[in-house]
């Protein structure tokens, strides 16, 4: 993770375990990822269009073009798509900066991307949409496909929870009109 | 079936790691850098030294043998010491302990050190380095971490290093009578790592030699430089009082120090650790078979880099040196104006100096991992003295409880009310609002911010609260470029937390600006909304306005007038189509009802139901012309020839005017799915819209060439265009500016045209998608001067002929006065932000043309 030691922590616009593990007979593509000028993201509501994506990634750096994920059989957006730059570096800030906002109340993953390629923009879930929300309508495996990190010995802060995401019994989204201290 | 397949995969990837055969070396090599990287993240103190003393023995053990070891581990200091200044403490512990055991580690790490402040100073000839916060940041926290090892450091030989900084900073600034960005950088650098020396011990000799050091120090020459253009408020030719006036980091750092050393350098700041780390480096040094007194180590002196070779020094265009070089620092202040008490340290003292240069290090350079930026500047306290900051999450009204008790004199001694999150927050903040320009996309602060949120909302949350009632509230004089941010940070801010706002704070202030347009305030309000929209949806924007009172729902009406966005009024898109067809209002009109009632019959609307596409409609004139077009442009290619032909044709029946909007309009309608959709379809027909809007066309050679030449003028081609954009996409002014944009470039468009429409319309202080455009428009033109003096030609010109005469404009008035005035000082504002961003001097002789005397003496002051 920490391979040359550089930093001290670990960078988020590396290529993720699934890229790594995709790319493992092609490493070409890997190295292709990093330096693309293009960028997937996923856990998309269906419901969100190319001009709210374009909003909100068009804060990183110019977009060249949005190519919206699409449900195979039915032709309609299906929770991905693919984001590309006019430059590589906006691509980078897009991995480093984005991951995990929240877009029409969902939280994005976003990876790197060795470029599109027709044919892509389809789902390639058994339903034709997306395979990784297939799987999480069906309560399996979360499709999250940014890494984690273990938490080691010892703990970090003041062991408030703030490591390790946030507590299950919550409301996901913190609204602050709902907190009576919010005016303090 | 796939799911399974999937997860089993999951699964056995976790299996191959676990089998997969990891060197015994590069396991413990990631297990102690790991530990390293996390240092003082424990509050618990003796647990924190037990934890740094059990690190230190493999480190210990294997320095020497594993090459490998000593590398990574002085690398990831090294990173640790620039990216976590913080930590520094923490890891000079873990030093002292190493050097008690083994004095080669200590004597690696300053030789290490030192060659690497060395080299960074070499390297200003050519630094090519581009994530970085620049040499003499750099230089700056190695020598604070070097400060800590006094302990362990011959003779103190660390002053001598402190000598020659502050010596080359004075010597540098006295070559100039103008101010010397990179000497107050590196004096003021020097002077804020002072205490460090004292952070672990305070003998009287050390002392001597600090007081010293502060002696040399008296002897720099600040020299002022006018900060006028980068200042965060405008009293508006004083009309308004501003919330404070900001003051030049450089004139505090000496003034801060004198204090600290009048109480004998008396510092509550860095955590006293010695009663935990001395028993363990007794017992150490007492085991130790090579030494048993401390052994200590030498710092020769730096070599300096010539006056010449650092004129050479050309640090990264998003480093804290930048800032430094290019503009006189200013700091900026979000709380402790709406409280009685302090709630961060006061922005002159040492402390209040010391807690932003050190935000300003983590954000600058954790810039890669926003997540490890948020949590290290929501934990910052606990890597300094308990008592500096009240207990994370205090409300201000305990706060203010507190404060009254101290007042009372019945805290002893006195509690503080500095809260963490308002340090991390105003720092933030600061490096958002920073001008002339951000070190990072603005971007990565928003997700700080929300990521800090994310880490403790309760304690988090209403601390932006306060931070944008402030903005909110100065936004009369705010600067028209930091309103700009403060518009795009609230947006993203709330759309992270399901858009949720007090609303009913500002509905009083909606109700009196009702009649205003350019009010601050209330375009203030109106812009977030659309901005909102954009991110979201109109329904869900729509239901955003509400609160809870008492557990009830209570519903703002009041904004949902803001939910139409449009660029234009209604009556503007039917005027514009009667003007057009010469006629026929009644049917258009009609259609225009029906397109209503369709829409209100939508639970949720999209941007395509909103289009108002009549031109194929039977009822109107030439429609049959119009499905002609329509059908040319949705057939897959066809040749310029072709289309010559057809606008021959169209010309027989009607004007080039009506047949600029029909084939402008057909193409949106076509592609109204979406931006790229429209964006794609224009762009396979390129030239043929040049041949509309009369740009030149460069033909590849094989390519057929246009005959003939539409008769309009260019100019009126253009304007056309423009027009015929702004009515089919009316209802959503985003996509309008983006197509105009994508028109820009493609080569159809003309930038001048666009501009110049935008400023004639007023758009530009009107409508925040438009002010956004032409920022990245003029933003990205690379020979700009003559745009730019076009720009603030028109501007002026505009200025004049609101006629608002030659002397002091006061805002009062009635209604229509009042929006006039404030249009006036609004594009004032603009004025500012574009000399700010694109200074040439020669702006100024095209100031002289504006006819207010007080506005125009104030400009010539810039």
């Amino acid at each position: 993770m920490f391979e040359n030691f550089k930093n001290s922590a670990e960078r988020l616009d590396k290529p993720s375990p699934y890229l790594i593990r995709k790319a493992r007979n092609n490493h070409g593509e890997l190295e292709r990822a990093m330096n693309s000028k293009t960028i997937y993201v996923g856990n998309l509501s269906h419901f969100t269009t190319e001009e709210q994506i374009h909003e909100l990634f068009s804060k990183c750096g110019a977009i060249d073009k949005i190519i919206m994920g699409l449900d195979r059989n039915k032709l309609t957006p299906c929770g991905f798509c693919f984001v590309i730059y006019k430059y590589e570096q906006e691509s980078l800030n897009a991995m480093k900066f984005l991951q995990s906002t929240i877009l029409d109340s969902q939280q994005l993953s976003i990876d790197l991307d060795p470029g599109f390629r027709e044919g892509r923009q389809f789902g390639r879930g058994k339903h034709g949409g997306q395979a990784s929300q297939e799987i999480n309508d069906r309560g399996g495996f979360r499709g999250f496909r940014g890494g984690f990190r273990s938490r080691g010995r010892g703990f970090r802060g003041r062991g408030r929870g703030f490591r390790g995401g946030f507590n299950q019994t919550q409301t996901q989204v913190y609204i602050p009109s709902r907190d009576p201290t919010f005016n303090g | 079936m796939e799911g399974k397949r999937q997860r089993e995969d999951e699964d056995n990837n976790d299996f191959e790691v676990k089998r997969h055969h990891i060197d015994p070396a590069q396991e413990l090599i990631n297990n102690v850098c790991k530990d390293i990287r996390r240092l003082g993240e424990n509050s618990v103190l003796n647990s924190q030294i037990d934890d740094i003393n059990y690190i230190s023995n493999p480190i210990v053990a294997e320095f020497e043998k594993i090459d490998n070891l000593r590398n990574s581990i002085l690398s990831t200091i090294y990173a640790l010491i620039i990216e976590q200044p913080h930590k520094i403490n923490a890891l000079s512990n873990l030093i002292l302990i190493c050097n008690a055991k083994n004095f080669v580690v200590a004597k690696y790490v300053f030789e290490y050190l030192h060659s690497k402040i060395q080299s960074l100073l070499d390297s200003v000839v050519n630094f090519s380095e581009k994530e970085n916060a620049g040499v003499f940041n750099d230089v700056k926290s190695i020598l604070k971490f070097l400060s800590t090892l006094i302990p362990i450091t011959e003779n103190y030989s660390i002053i001598n290093i402190y000598k020659q900084l502050l010596n080359f900073a004075i010597d540098l600034q006295n070559q100039y009578e103008t101010r010397n960005g990179l000497a107050q950088e590196i004096y003021f650098n020097t002077l804020i790592s002072i205490p460090y020396l004292l952070s672990n011990g305070k003998e009287e000799e050390l002392v001597t030699l600090i007081n010293e050091l502060i002696e040399i120090a008296q002897n720099f020459k600040i020299v002022d430089e006018s900060s006028k253009l980068l200042q965060p408020f405008d009293s508006r030719l004083g009309n308004f009082e501003i919330p404070y006036t900001p003051v030049q980091m450089i004139n505090l750092i000496l003034p801060s120090l004198n204090k600290l050393q009048e109480k004998n350098w008396n510092l509550t700041l860095f955590l006293d650790f010695k009663p935990f780390i001395q028993p363990i480096t007794d017992d150490a040094l007492s085991n130790n078979t090579i030494s048993q007194e401390i052994i200590k180590h030498n710092l020769p002196q730096l070599k300096l880099p010539s006056f010449e070779e650092i004129n050479q020094y050309k640090p990264p265009e998003n480093s804290i040196d930048s800032l430094w070089l290019n503009y006189p620092r200013l700091l900026f202040q979000v709380y402790n104006h709406n409280t009685e008490f302090e709630t961060v340290p006061e922005i002159s003292s040492y402390l209040g100096l010391f807690f932003k240069d050190i935000s300003f290090d983590i954000l600058t350079n954790l810039s890669f991992n926003k997540n490890e930026a948020a949590l290290q500047l929501s934990i910052l306290d606990i890597f300094f003295d308990k008592a500096l900051f009240s207990p994370p999450g205090t409300s201000i009204d305990q706060l203010k409880l507190i404060h009254e008790d101290n007042e009372k004199g019945e805290n002893d001694p006195n509690l503080s009310t500095w809260k963490i999150e308002d340090v991390a927050v105003e720092s933030i903040l600061t490096m958002i609002f920073q001008l002339p320009k951000n070190l990072h996309v603005e971007i990565y602060y928003y997700t700080v911010l929300i990521q800090c949120c994310k880490e403790s909302p309760e304690s988090i949350a209403p601390v932006f609260g306060r931070a944008i009632r402030f903005f909110y509230n100065n936004l009369e004089t705010l600067d028209y470029e930091l309103k700009l941010k403060f518009l795009d940070w609230m947006t993203t801010q709330i759309s992270n937390f399901e858009f949720s706002w007090k609303w009913d704070e500002w509905v009083n202030d909606s109700e009196k600006y009702a009649n205003l347009k350019f009010h601050p305030k209330k375009n203030f309000i109106k812009n977030l909304i659309a901005k909102e929209i954009r991110l979201s949806n109109k329904k869900k924007i729509k239901e955003s306005f509400v609160d809870y009172v008492d557990g009830e729902v209570v519903e703002f009406d009041e904004f949902n007038k803001y939910l139409n966005i449009s660029l234009f009024p209604n009556e503007w898109v039917i005027n514009y189509d009667v003007d057009l067809y010469n006629g026929h209002r009644e049917k258009i009109e009609e259609l225009f009802q029906q397109k209503q009632v369709f829409l209100e019959s939508k639970s949720n609307v999209s941007h395509q139901d909103e289009i108002f596409y009549n031109f194929t409609n039977p009822d109107l004139p030439f429609s049959e012309l119009a499905t002609k077009v329509y059908e040319f442009i949705i057939a897959h290619f066809k040749t310029n020839i072709e289309f010559q032909q057809l606008c021959q044709d169209l010309t027989q029946e009607v004007s080039e005017k009506f047949l600029i909007n029909l084939i402008f309009q057909t193409y949106s309608y076509i592609g109204s799915r979406s931006i790229y959709s429209v964006v794609s379809i224009l762009s396979r027909d390129v030239m043929k819209l040049k041949y509309l809007s009369g740009a030149n066309i460069d033909y590849s050679p094989d390519e057929p060439q246009f005959e003939t030449e539409l008769s309009s003028s260019v100019e009126d081609r253009q304007n056309w265009i423009i027009e015929s954009i702004f009515r089919i996409w009316n209802h959503q002014p985003q996509v309008i500016f983006l197509v105009l944009e994508n028109l820009i470039e493609f080569g159809v468009l003309e930038k001048k045209y666009v501009i110049e429409k935008c400023l004639k319309l007023n758009l530009i202080i009107d409508n925040v998608s438009c002010m956004e455009s032409i920022n990245r428009i003029l933003e990205n033109t690379e020979d700009r001067s003559e745009i730019i003096r076009d720009v603030v030609t028109n501007i002026i010109n505009n200025m004049n002929e609101l006629e608002l005469g030659e002397e002091l404009i006061k805002i009062e008035g009635d209604d229509e006065i009042v929006d006039k005035k404030w249009l006036f000082y609004e594009y004032l504002g603009l004025l500012k932000t574009y000399y700010r961003k694109y200074t040439d001097p020669s702006l100024k002789s095209i100031f002289e043309i504006l006819t207010n005397k007080v506005a125009k003496e104030e400009i010539l002051s810039w």
